[in-house]
């Protein structure tokens, strides 16, 4: 993937992680067009930031990313059933939406209206939308050349989860996207990955 | 004869629930929302149960793992499984039906009406 061909802005240095980024971006337009016929009014960013871990897990916080309660999910990616089972994470996506879009976002995407006021439900929301883009996600990494990755569960939280969330400890950078719909942030994803073998 | 719905995510249970009852589907539907209640959910609908649906990705008990536990039992063996899936990969879909090679269906999200119907036309009722 040659960078001077790429729509994205980039000013980083783990290009492998922003050739993943690029599909996670893909991933995310061909969700939001081919079930809401939402369309992204400006090209995401992808900002490179250094990953914050304690206990080898990864700091969180959906207050940096808006202003107001932030609803968040995070997946791991594994390389395989095993390492699955071990809980030994290769990568993690996080996606932070605005509690106040979420009802919104989802009538969008044609789930019908939810109850903005029951917090399980929006949380649910959040996980239901993220597991859409995670599993686009691979099915793209597959189409251009990646091996397969299974996906695990999504987990939900308001803010920032007080542990952090798991993934790869070794890996010291994170990708950000701001995704943007009729010119406001309505999104925000954050991807962490160590190496994914091509076929 | 019932339609069990078993995922984690309740938005895709009421989706699903929504798809299946707006295509004229009379079958009573029931939900489970993970591996371990869709065992007792079969263990008390055992007859009356003409197909199921099951998310791929649950926490605890996958949807892989739940199905391999029900093709093992002689008794539970026969219902009809329909994979329901967010992860679109020719790898899934083999891992799913190397599980269960009588698979009734393998679908992925996000679907369209018209697929879900046409893989369970043979089992429900109109």
């Amino acid at each position: 993937m040659s960078n001077s061909k790429s729509p994205f802005e980039f000013d980083g240095e783990n290009r492998e992680l922003y050739d993943l980024s690029v599909l996670l971006v893909a991933a995310v337009r061909k969700v939001l067009s081919q079930k809401g016929d939402i369309h992204l009014s400006q090209e995401p960013r992808i900002s490179e930031k250094e990953t914050i871990q304690f206990a080898h897990r990864m700091r969180v916080d959906g207050l940096e990313k808006f202003n107001g309660r932030t609803l968040i999910a995070a997946l791991n990616f594994y390389i395989d059933k095993e390492h699955m089972d071990h809980d030994k994470a290769l990568g993690a996506l996080i996606v932070y939406i605005p509690e106040d879009y979420i009802a919104r976002l989802m009538w969008l995407l044609e789930y019908g209206r939810i109850d903005e006021d029951d917090e399980d439900e929006v949380l649910d929301a959040c996980g239901t939308v993220t597991n859409l883009i995670a599993g686009y996600f691979i099915k793209e990494l597959s189409g251009h050349g990646y091996v397969h990755l299974e996906m695990g569960h999504f987990t939900t939280f308001v803010n920032s989860p007080l542990n952090g969330i798991d993934f790869h400890s070794q890996e010291k950078v994170k990708h950000e996207m701001e995704i943007f719909i009729r010119d406001e942030k309505r999104m925000v994803l954050e991807l962490t990955m160590g190496h994914v073998k091509r076929y | 004869m019932k339609i069990l719905i078993v995922d984690d995510s309740l938005l895709d249970r009421k989706l699903l629930s929504k798809t299946l009852i707006n295509s004229g589907v009379k079958n009573e539907i029931l939900q489970a929302d993970n591996g371990e209640s869709a065992l007792g959910v079969i263990a008390e609908h055992l007859d009356e149960i003409c197909l199921m649906f099951c998310d791929y990705q649950m926490p605890n008990m996958s949807g892989v793992e739940l199905m391999e536990g029900l093709v093992k039992v002689p008794a539970t063996s026969k219902i009809p499984i329909v994979m329901v899936t967010a992860s679109a990969t020719e790898d899934s879909k083999k891992a799913a039906y190397a599980v269960n090679p009588n698979l009734a269906g393998y679908v992925i999200k996000p679907y369209k009406p018209d697929e879900v119907l046409a893989v369970i036309k043979p089992y429900v009722q109109f």
